[in-house]
């Protein structure tokens, strides 16, 4: 008769730590890298030049929506046979960073529209010149009204990290797949990792809500 | 790896299993709908601990990702009950629980978009609470639930290819299966993600079409 035994597993939480530190390394690599993929996309979409904003646009709905699993065995087992070869690592990376350019990309372009054309114009009049206004004015306004749905975006790229498990990477889901197949013990595996992923979302919901705080208390 | 044959002669495999995909995730909607709207009320209009069991809920089922569910529902529910369940029947329930917690995120944001003063125009007119939500606040929440509701279909039809680690036979599955007796990887797997560009694009652009229809009935 089963019994649920947490203890059955304990032998396996010393590995917890390294596969928490992969699927975090891999989830920040990640939302960095897809954020300055997504910055030229939107740039292109808001563009008002018609062959870049349909390019940017084909993108953006290509890559919502193919499952993000597809794209890893495309990326891992069809370019190596293309010729690429892949390590699981990189992979893992391209298949979340292309797939999570595509959302951050529709977030910058509303965060975008919200700027009123006279900030630019203002900016211009006081003598600020490119990327000055880019970086000191436009941006931290865009940033402040992104600041939500970036946080759910990360959390959505925390998740889709588990695919990485699929084709080997040691991270917190190849944990539990691991642990389950070699102990039987899947309930209590699953459990565990289950309630790691969910602190690990309320972490990062809880640090995005804070910096909103500020950002709001900044803007009176 | 033998080798044999070319990817085309294998439609029928790709057929089948784009038939159970949409199988599956129909299933998980209809069911999903149906749970997460008594999940969005009860956290929109319960008592309090009510509210709380059923915000623990949805946060939770939210927070994991798809692939420990289908694990979780397959492996951990067979081995933990002894009922073993196939891969179908766990896969229905993975996605049951996601879409519910998903679906009701939006049912909560669609009746509580809907203003307080109609809920006072209805207590006005001499209704009681459930008649109130069935002929003045539903309609108006229904509204607003069916454009998002179609994106949460999308998201549960393209997490539906998880159910392929747990041995279910669905699109992304018959992909493998053509591919190990193919070895054409490259073609296989941008078949794949074609079929399923296709049905998620068709969809989203439906709902699009939908909510411009909906915002001018107002």
């Amino acid at each position: 008769m089963y019994q649920f035994n947490l203890r059955a597993i304990l032998v396996y939480f010393p590995l917890l730590p390294q596969s928490i530190a992969v699927t975090l390394v891999l989830t920040a690599i990640a939302v960095v890298a897809s954020t300055l993929v997504a910055f030229p996309i939107a740039k292109a979409r808001m563009s008002g030049i018609l062959p870049l904003a349909l390019l940017a646009r084909a993108y953006v709905e290509l890559f919502r929506n193919i499952p993000i699993l597809v794209l890893l065995y495309v990326y891992y087992f069809g370019l190596a046979q293309a010729g690429l070869h892949l390590t699981v690592w990189w992979a893992s990376l391209l298949a979340l960073v292309t797939n999570a350019a595509a959302y951050c990309s529709e977030i910058l372009r509303a965060g975008y529209s919200t700027i009123a054309a006279g900030q630019r114009e203002a900016a211009r009049s006081l003598g600020l010149k490119g990327w000055h206004i880019e970086a000191f004015i436009v941006l931290p306004q865009v940033w402040r009204v992104i600041i939500p749905p970036f946080g759910n975006h990360c959390i959505g790229v925390l998740l889709g990290s588990s695919i990485a498990a699929v084709i080997g990477v040691a991270d917190l889901a190849d944990w539990m797949l691991a642990t389950g197949s070699d102990s039987f013990r899947y309930m209590e595996s699953f459990l565990v990792a289950a309630l790691i992923y969910i602190g690990l979302c309320q972490a990062v919901a809880a640090g995005m809500a804070a910096l909103d705080r500020r950002a709001r208390l900044g803007r009176h | 790896m033998f080798a044999s044959g070319n990817v085309w002669d294998y439609w029928a495999v790709f057929l089948d299993g784009l038939l159970l995909t949409v199988e599956l995730s129909i299933i998980a909607l209809i069911a999903g709908f149906i749970l997460g709207l008594f999940i969005g009320l009860a956290r929109t209009y319960g008592p309090r601990p009510v509210r709380a069991l059923c915000t623990a809920f949805t946060e939770s089922f939210r927070s994991i990702p798809p692939l420990l569910l289908f694990f979780g529902a397959y492996y951990g529910l067979s081995y933990s009950t002894g009922v073993s369940l196939s891969p179908f029947q766990a896969s229905v329930i993975a996605m049951i629980l996601e879409a519910s917690a998903f679906i009701s995120e939006v049912v909560r944001a669609a009746f509580r978009s809907v203003e307080r003063g109609q809920w006072d125009a209805a207590q006005a007119v001499g209704l009681g609470f459930w008649a109130a939500l069935w002929t003045v606040i539903g309609p108006q929440a229904i509204r607003v639930l069916v454009p998002p509701t179609i994106g949460v279909y999308v998201a549960v039809l393209k997490d539906s290819s998880f159910a392929s680690i747990v041995g279910l036979v669905e699109l992304t599955r018959a992909g493998l299966l053509v591919r190990d007796s193919v070895g054409d990887s490259l073609t296989v797997f941008l078949l794949l993600a074609g079929i399923y560009f296709v049905i998620n694009f068709s969809i989203s652009s439906g709902a699009l079409a939908l909510e411009k229809r909906f915002r001018f009935a107002h």
